[in-house]
């Protein structure tokens, strides 16, 4: 889905008749695909955040830390 | 890019995937280090990377020891790169050609190692893991299928690819030996390019094959941020939603953090 959304951005502004190179890379905090000419030159390029349950994971650690330092006496 | 993407006969994925910043697979290192106490010397001098427990070959074990019934469904074992590209032309060729990478490997030969599968007790599993072939090969050809779901032109020929690593130092320009980079992700690697496989600092850091198309710079040599600093980006992203800092004055919060 995260790359569909991507691809889509991209894809409406190569509506060029040359060859482009299509790269993805699907990443644990963003997947990103952008267009390059044969000469390498980035012609596009678009981002869209992955959305793993790992990410998750880590967001709802990051959230019971800062509840709980909340909680913490402050005298401690 | 390691991990596990465990497919069906068919190309469908017969769980979620476990991604390279998955954990679970320390059970398999403590086991293999509780019979082999020099084992992760040995999977450096072979690979010339420090296991992860996300690395595939831990993950995976993982999933046998825990998720045995589920794993017989399992006919391929795939890289995420590969599980992307076999999204894009999986019925265009022999599926027996499906290709994918797979950590920890050969260094040497830049290819999967039979040893390295007998230290997690997967050799017999070997069937699972397809060929490995070159990142410059063209693996196959957008299908119907996926060209009407991705918004792609069918026929549009796909590559084997790379992983992340080599390809953020290539794109950053460090494309021959002796060039160092800094690639920020949600991993940080600090690499050099060297022209041949590099197993020095002994059991620190992280090697990369890079693509044989480039003569001399075959190999990345990387002392990647670890501990912490594997979920990088996560924290970051928690960090500027947290605290509501964006453009150039929450990044210069986060350079600080």
């Amino acid at each position: 889905m995260v790359l569909n959304v991507a691809l889509n951005r991209l894809l409406g502004v190569a509506l060029v008749q040359r060859p482009l190179i299509l790269g993805v890379d699907a990443g644990l905090t963003m997947t990103k695909a952008a267009l390059f000419d044969e000469e390498g030159r980035e012609v596009a390029a678009v981002s869209a955040r992955s959305e793993t349950s790992a990410a998750r994971a880590i967001r709802n650690v990051f959230t019971v830390a800062t509840q709980t330092a909340r909680m913490w006496p402050r005298s401690v | 890019m390691v991990g596990v993407w465990p497919i069906d006969a068919k190309g469908r994925p017969v769980r979620q995937a476990v991604l390279v910043s998955d954990t679970r697979g320390q059970e398999a290192i403590d086991a293999t280090m509780a019979r082999d106490s020099q084992v992760l010397k040995r999977i450096f001098a072979n690979d010339g990377c420090v296991v992860e427990p996300g690395c595939t070959l831990p993950a995976l074990r993982w999933l046998f020891d825990h998720e045995p019934e589920t794993m017989t469904l399992a006919r391929w074992i795939l890289a995420c790169k590969d599980w992307l590209r076999f999204s894009l032309d999986r019925r265009d060729r022999d599926r027996r050609k499906t290709e994918a990478a797979v950590a920890p490997g050969d260094a040497r030969a830049r290819g999967r190692s039979i040893d390295m599968l007998r230290l997690f007790g997967l050799d017999a599993s070997i069937e699972l893991f397809p060929p490995v072939l070159v990142s410059e090969a063209v693996a196959g050809h957008v299908t119907a299928a996926a060209a009407s779901e991705r918004g792609l032109r069918a026929g549009t020929p796909v590559a084997v690819g790379a992983g992340d690593v080599p390809c953020c130092a290539l794109a950053s320009g460090a494309a021959d030996p002796g060039i160092a980079c800094t690639i920020l992700g949600t991993t940080l690697h600090n690499g050099l390019i060297v022209d041949r496989p590099v197993f020095e600092p002994f059991e620190l850091g992280l090697l990369r094959g890079c693509f044989r198309a480039m003569p001399g710079s075959a190999h990345i040599d990387c002392c990647a941020g670890r501990g912490g600093l594997i979920f990088l980006g996560s924290a970051f992203r928690w960090n500027r939603a947290r605290v509501r800092l964006d453009g150039d004055a929450g990044r210069a919060h986060l350079i600080a953090v």
